[in-house]
């Protein structure tokens, strides 16, 4: 079922769009259906593959599109992170030095919302924001600027070229961490 | 750096138990100061104050302040009001700002907030940013310290040379750049003359004989609007002369070789030429500056804020400081934003950039997003023209005079006049701008509310809390409560700010502490001691995007603006317009007086019997060239406007000012003149100035001083009489 999955996500390149989120829209589904833990034991590099795929096909339209299934990922996203940070002792350890930051992240150009926050060395998140007065740190910028954050492509010390506004109280060690954060993402990511 | 009172007379309160200490808000130097209070009134300010601190009774007691809320009774302008109830005022503003919002988006109400009252006026606007919410805020004027600011930013991630980042007490050379310390920094001068007194050396740039310069080593008596002539020109000889700090340059700088290869095109001779002094005191200045160290270096307006190129001016000061191994060194120029950072402050500088924003798809909105990203507020320019053009229906002024303090003065008020759906005003008095206002409030002076204050000195900087000292006059409310209930009547969510004082606790949250257990500390206060070198022991060092002093700036170069400084002309000038020189041989420059904070307090008895009158200062050579003698009433015109407006002023001749400059006083009106105009047009710069191109490239603002412009005699007639 996964390798099926990982086949149509990978089968065609230069898929056009459009079939490109048809096929994305099934895998949300399916990987909801099944189970984000028994999907990534599978196919540990589906979820990365699977946000280069909606980053390829705009993510901002894929949004305006499909906003549940855009929420529904986001929740996979991060339950399938979580999963990650319980295999790696390493990550432990980084996300016990940041603990306590709540981060929020933002779509300026759809309906993309999406929010993480990490407590007693554990990571959680879902689609959706945490409200104002409990949010440390805030990304906001276009789609595909933030999904390229989480895949480590989009480096924000470039500052405002990237598009992605960086949020928080300044000269404090909430941005720091929240670097610290969003460099252990992709790592997750890659090395699942 | 901040004026500090003793620890027992903070201690002392009156028998209500209230403390009598508050922290002065008329300017940006934060002194303590302590009230008398009686009958509920507060009869006399004492401790360290300058004339504007001494003169709060007079102004929270002054016939003319507003005391109720007042709803336009007539057309715009016309002066006819009603007295009307809060409750009234918050939910017409509610209803109004609901269908603007509803008709045309949010993005088309525009929040101005301008110095008044220091801080609360900034607070408020940044409040109803997230609140309303809107894009399109602007607080302070991006006229005045943001260029300046900005290219801190880029350069070494904050501010330099603000004036709490200047550490006069330790330094063996001072550099008053732009800035007339004695009247803008009143009680932080005092260190610097003590470290004059003690030998420090002093290097002055202004083309007005200020106080500071007849004390001067070097006194570069330069042509306005060439401050990043001779700071390049200083570049290439602390360069060339290898008289920079090598160790820190190579340690702590990116794009030195960028930089020293970029000077060799300004030369000190050049320099001279374009700027109209000696090449000897170009070179003079930058071997002093760059061999006596450690050394501080103050910029304010007269390069820091008001010229096309302020920003890459203040780069090129900063480019200076920097390689001179300056940078947050004792006696040097300090970083010292971070320390309310680190210390989990939300400082009110640190609100501007963050904190207070509304949801993305507000913010996309904000006017001037693209062509200006790196600023934190709407574009000013841009935001007049929706005024005129409809993109703008509701505007809020508050704590600011806004067809006195900005560009196209007669633009701004015809647009408010005829084209605005809704305005509101909050102040303290019936201003020009408030005369065109539907609603007017009337706000409470610092002194009746609730506040945190930060402050920067020496040996550490402060936040302290302070309580009200005094009921609020009549019915003025504190801005920031407007805000909440504007808000909160316009069913948005208030949350975390369903009080002020909810909003002082969230500024506080990020240290662990709240106003209260603030206010039980000694002294009301918490302090973050001065440490130097903090880059040594920062991650990153700097907040630059490469986590060093960019001397070639990354950021810049990302949005397609110059990494490097360069000198331009300003648009008008003997240079880039010959012609028009000739027919208007006079460039006018700009000049604070130490009574009156911008517009304020011109109906302030004891204020205005120190400046009664606009004074126009001109050299004597050039008021005899023109036969003015002293005193006489004189007309100034500019080429925009030539034929069609003209301004007022009364000379006065000032040896030692740089033939063929004069300079004016800045925000001029005349609160004893009828309204609604109150001779707002009649002496302020700003009705001969308008809101076109050229602009700043990084933040945006036009050229507003160093004009040209031409003066001569008004013959027969007395005017302000």
């Amino acid at each position: 079922m996964t390798k099926r999955m990982k086949e149509k996500i990978e089968e065609d390149p230069e898929m056009p769009a459009e079939k490109a989120m048809d096929v994305l829209l099934c895998d949300i589904e399916e990987i909801g259906r099944h189970g984000v833990r028994r999907v990534i034991e599978k196919t540990p590099d589906l979820l990365l593959r699977t946000m280069r795929k909606l980053r390829e096909t705009d993510a901002a339209k894929f949004a305006r599109e499909a906003p549940r299934e855009t929420d529904t990922f986001m929740d996979i996203l991060w339950e399938g992170v979580s999963i990650f940070v319980e295999k790696s002792l390493e990550s432990k350890l980084q996300l016990e030095r940041i603990d306590g930051i709540t981060v929020n992240l933002e779509a300026s150009d759809g309906p993309l919302t999406s929010h993480v926050a990490v407590r007693e060395g554990r990571l959680s998140g879902g689609s959706g924001l945490l409200h104002f007065k409990d949010q440390d740190v805030r990304f906001f910028g276009p789609a595909n600027a933030l999904i390229g954050v989480l895949l480590g492509d989009v480096d924000l010390k470039a500052g405002p070229s990237t598009g992605v506004s960086v949020e928080a109280l300044p000269f404090s060690r909430l941005l720091l961490n929240a670097g610290v954060l969003m460099r252990l993402i992709p790592k997750l990511l890659r090395t699942a | 750096m901040a004026n500090k009172i003793s620890e027992k007379e903070i201690l002392e309160k009156d028998d209500r138990g209230i403390s009598n200490l508050t922290v002065c808000l008329r300017c940006h130097q934060k002194c303590d100061l302590t009230a008398e209070v009686k009958d509920g009134r507060i009869s006399k300010i004492s401790g360290a104050a300058c004339v504007k601190g001494l003169h709060i009774p007079d102004v929270m007691y002054h016939p003319d302040r507003l005391r109720y809320p007042l709803k336009r009774a007539g057309k715009r302008g016309q002066g006819k009001w009603e007295r009307i109830t809060w409750d009234e005022a918050i939910d017409t503003i509610a209803s109004r700002l609901n269908q603007i919002k509803e008709k045309y988006g949010p993005e088309a109400v525009h929040v101005s907030s301008g110095s008044g009252q220091k801080h609360l006026g900034y607070q408020a606007t940044m409040m109803a940013r997230k609140l309303f919410p809107t894009p399109n805020v602007h607080v302070g004027r991006y006229t005045c310290i943001v260029p300046d600011n900005k290219s801190g930013g880029v350069t070494v991630g904050e501010f330099l040379t603000y004036e709490f980042c200047t550490d006069y007490e330790h330094a063996d050379c001072i550099v008053f750049w732009g800035s007339n310390p004695d009247v803008t920094i009143p009680h932080q001068v005092k260190d610097a003359h003590r470290a004059l007194k003690r030998g420090a050396k002093l290097i002055v740039l202004d083309p007005r004989p200020i106080p500071m310069a007849k004390k001067a080593d070097v006194w570069l008596k330069l042509r306005p609007g060439t401050d990043a002539a001779i700071a390049l020109a200083m570049l290439h000889v602390v360069i060339n002369e290898e008289l920079y700090d090598k160790e820190f340059v190579q340690r702590w700088c990116v794009g030195f070789e960028k930089l020293k290869e970029h000077v060799q095109e300004y030369p000190p001779g050049w320099a001279a030429r374009v700027a109209g002094v000696s090449e000897e005191d170009i070179v003079k200045a930058a071997r002093l500056y760059a061999t006596t160290r450690p050394g501080t270096v103050y910029v304010r307006l007269g390069v820091g804020g008001q010229h096309i190129n302020s920003t890459q001016s203040c780069r090129a000061i900063h480019l200076l400081i920097a390689i001179c191994g300056n940078i947050d060194v004792q006696g040097g120029n300090l970083l010292t934003l971070r320390a309310f950072g680190n210390a989990g402050i939300y400082h009110t500088y640190l609100l501007l950039g963050s904190g207070t924003r509304g949801p993305a798809e507000v913010e996309e909105k904000r006017m001037g997003l693209k062509n200006y990203p790196l600023m934190d507020r709407c574009d000013v320019p841009e935001t007049v023209r929706g005024m005129h053009d409809g993109r703008i229906q509701g505007l809020w002024c508050v704590a600011d005079n806004l067809i006195v303090s900005e560009m196209d003065s007669m633009g701004i008020w015809e647009a408010m006049r005829d084209k605005l759906d809704f305005i509101f005003v909050s102040d303290f008095f019936m201003t020009p701008t408030a005369e065109l206002a539907d609603i007017v409030l009337p706000a409470a002076f610092y002194t009746e509310l609730d506040n945190i204050t930060e402050a920067f000195s020496y040996p550490y900087n402060y936040v302290t809390a302070c309580k009200k000292i005094v009921e609020p006059l009549g019915e003025c409310r504190d801005d920031r409560n407007v805000v909440i209930e504007v808000a909160r009547k316009m069913g948005m969510d208030v949350r975390p700010w369903e009080s002020v004082m909810d909003f002082l606790n969230w500024r506080l949250k990020y240290a662990g502490i709240t106003f209260e257990e603030l206010w039980e500390r000694p002294g009301h206060r918490m302090e973050f001691p001065r440490e130097f070198k903090n880059y040594e022991r920062s991650t990153p060092p700097f907040f630059t995007p490469s986590g060093k002093v960019e001397l070639y700036s990354s950021l810049f170069e990302s949005v397609g603006l110059d990494p490097l400084p360069h000198h331009i002309e300003p648009p008008e000038s003997p240079v880039s317009t010959p012609d028009i020189y000739k027919e208007f041989p006079l460039i006018y420059t700009h000049y604070r007086l130490p009574c009156y904070e911008h517009s304020e307090d011109r109906q302030i008895e004891r204020a205005r019997k120190l400046a009664p009158d606009p004074l126009l200062e001109i050299s004597p050579e050039t008021a005899s060239k023109l036969g003015i003698a002293e005193g006489d009433w004189v007309y100034l015109e500019t080429p925009r406007f030539r034929g069609k407006r003209r301004l007022n002023y009364k000379a006065r001749l000032v040896p030692g000012m740089l033939a063929g400059v004069v300079a004016g006083p800045h925000a001029w009106w005349l609160p004893e003149k009828a309204g609604p105009e109150h001779g707002c047009f009649e002496s302020n710069i700003n009705t001969l100035l308008s809101l076109d191109p050229p602009y700043d490239p990084v933040v945006g603002n036009v050229q507003c001083r160093s004009i040209l412009c031409r003066i001569g005699k008004i013959n027969g007639k007395e005017t302000h009489k």
